[in-house]
């Protein structure tokens, strides 16, 4: 950064005294409980307290054999990989269509963004409204076409219940991937375009030859990111399915607090926290080498 | 055969015509899908709650009403909830901005290691699972006392919002030439006084922005308030909608519907002030004219 100079001194005084706060609040509201989720799961607590039985890596062990936590890490694949994949090809092919002009492009770019403004909460209430098994209006308009017979119970068919919790985590999320996508897409030179126009190479030529090139490791990059959130986040399964209809949309994160708060097992499901805290350090780390390269690259 | 050929900037002219509807057609099609959850929920707010429940639904009300709004504002329940969400997202976000713009300035401007380490680490910490942070942080609720208390969700918010206010602000100071600050200084001011006369008003449109996703953070969040708040008088609008939601299979759905348009207004509105803000910032500020 900038050499210290008379007048601007390195004050390593105010540097201190103007950090603290923050590291006050960090320290105890992130670094300490993280210590205390690695204490804990190395005990058998099965309330809120501090207290509890040393029980060295039992709780580790007990998921290794249990047929929920296996069914939760299969449920938080097919959570994660079917919402990421959906991101990427609305992602990509709604930020190519936005790149293109035509009028109120400013309109229609704020328009297909606006998901990821919504709170979570108002998303979950629209959605839960539309996929109503008696009258929501997503089965009626599908009766309506012929496509389906009877409503079909999107959140409350197993069948569907991962569907249905997909297609909304999509429909929340994969503006993210729109934007970051357009962001670069507009940083492409047009010199490029147009030497290859009077090389002679068409539309679809130009898309595999420049532009997928050149937005390919923003967009991959975006998408991992996407892929750690999703992994996570579990607010639109926890209110619309709770981890049912028969623990079909049970994910990992649904799984730890379940542990956590319905049964007060704090001891096992902080040994799942920290195991799924792995699982996630893993997904952190691909994402950091790809960046590292892409860096590299350019 | 010839002659029905048109000329050449004809069949440019259709193929090109051709490919603007197509263009349109996408781009409607592509706004009304995406943007029709919001747009149903909202026209069904002013709906009656017998056509909400109706077999088949309605697409446009059959009779336009107010009813649901007002039912909602009636209730002195949601008024306690409104209020509470309005408390807890102004604190929240006031603490993360003055603890965390302070706490950014230091990280952009003193290299020293110890300093420059505690940043990577804050930026770790804004990565952890809220599942995770979520059970010690029960622990320290259930064992200070501040069970059912706004003040956990503070601090369970903040937990999220100082990093990103740190780290957003962190490059924005970044941004903000030394030379600024320096020249005050020579001028005769101290450094305080050319942070708070200089630095901060250049400023001033990052931290509106920061101050904004936290408060929208913190408006929005709900998994904390589930697991901290028990009673009713403590809880905030978007864990009354998660009761509500949780209580039964038939739902009043008329307080639900008006209640998450209610939830959305200040999203809206401060993302129409965040936008002009952004642009008139930095670009047109005092960087320039010093």
């Amino acid at each position: 950064m900038e050499k210290a100079t008379a007048i601007y001194p390195n004050d390593k005084k105010l540097a201190y005294v103007s950090i603290f706060p923050s590291f006050l609040v960090i320290l105890f509201l992130s670094f300490v409980p993280l210590l205390i989720v690695i204490r804990n799961s190395f005990l058998k607590i099965d309330t809120g307290s501090f207290e509890g039985k040393f029980v060295g890596f039992k709780n580790y062990l007990f998921f290794l054999s249990d047929p929920s936590f296996h069914n939760a890490f299969i449920n938080s694949m097919i959570w994660t990989f079917g919402s990421v994949s959906l991101d990427m090809i609305l992602g990509l092919g709604l930020a190519l269509l936005l790149n293109e002009s035509f009028k109120f492009r400013g309109f229609a770019r704020a328009a297909i963004i606006s998901p990821y403004l919504m709170p979570s909460i108002v998303a979950i209430t629209a959605w839960r409204f539309m996929m109503d098994d008696f009258n929501g209006i997503i089965s009626h308009f599908l009766m309506k076409l012929n496509i389906i017979d009877e409503p079909i119970g999107w959140l409350s068919d197993q069948d569907w219940a991962m569907f249905a919790v997909i297609m909304i985590s999509v429909w929340k999320l994969f503006p993210f991937i729109v934007i970051a996508v357009l962001g670069i897409l507009q940083s492409i030179p047009n010199e490029l375009y147009e030497a290859a126009r009077i090389d002679g190479a068409g539309p679809w030529r130009r898309f595999f030859k420049i532009t997928f090139p050149f937005i390919l490791p923003v967009f991959l990059l975006s998408s991992l990111l996407r892929a750690i959130w999703t992994f996570h986040k579990f607010d639109i399964i926890l209110i619309l399915t709770d981890g049912g209809p028969l623990d079909t949309t049970n994910t990992l994160p649904m799984f730890v607090f379940y542990e956590a708060f319905t049964t007060f097992k704090m001891g096992r499901a902080s040994a799942s926290a920290i195991l799924m805290l792995l699982i996630l350090l893993v997904l952190a780390l691909i994402y950091l080498y790809l960046l590292r390269r892409a860096e590299k690259k350019s | 055969m010839r002659a029905a050929v048109p000329k050449n900037e004809e069949i440019f002219d259709i193929k090109r015509f051709g490919r603007r509807i197509m263009l349109y057609s996408a781009v409607i099609v592509s706004i009304c899908v995406v943007c029709f959850p919001m747009l149903y929920i909202f026209v069904s707010s002013f709906k009656p709650g017998s056509e909400l429940v109706q077999v088949p639904p309605t697409l446009f009300p059959g009779e336009w009403t107010l009813d649901n709004y007002r039912e909602l504002f009636r209730q002195q329940d949601f008024m306690t909830y409104f209020k509470n969400s309005v408390l807890l997202a102004v604190i929240a976000t006031l603490l993360s901005i003055i603890l965390g713009s302070v706490g950014a300035y230091a990280l952009s401007r003193f290299n020293f290691r110890p300093i420059q380490i505690f940043g990577q680490l804050s930026l770790l910490s804004y990565m952890l699972p809220e599942v995770l942070i979520v059970i010690p942080l029960y622990v320290y609720v259930a064992n200070f006392g501040l069970a059912d208390t706004l003040t956990s969700l503070v601090l369970a918010n903040i937990c999220f919002t100082l990093p990103l206010t740190l780290w957003f602000m962190k490059s924005y100071f970044a941004a903000i030439p030394i030379a600024l600050e320096e020249s005050a200084m020579i001028d005769g001011n101290t450094r305080l006084q050319a942070f708070r006369k200089v630095t901060l008003p250049l400023a001033l449109p990052g931290l509106v922005s920061v101050g904004i996703f936290s408060f929208n953070h913190t408006w929005n969040e709900f998994i904390f308030a589930l697991v901290f708040i028990s009673s009713d008088g403590k809880s905030v609008l978007p864990l009354a909608l998660v009761r509500w939601m949780g209580q039964d299979t038939i739902h009043d759905w008329g307080a639900m519907i008006a209640a998450s348009v209610i939830i959305i207004i200040p999203t809206l509105v401060f993302f129409m002030i965040i936008q002009k803000k952004l642009i008139s910032g930095m670009a047109s500020g005092g960087v320039k004219g010093g």
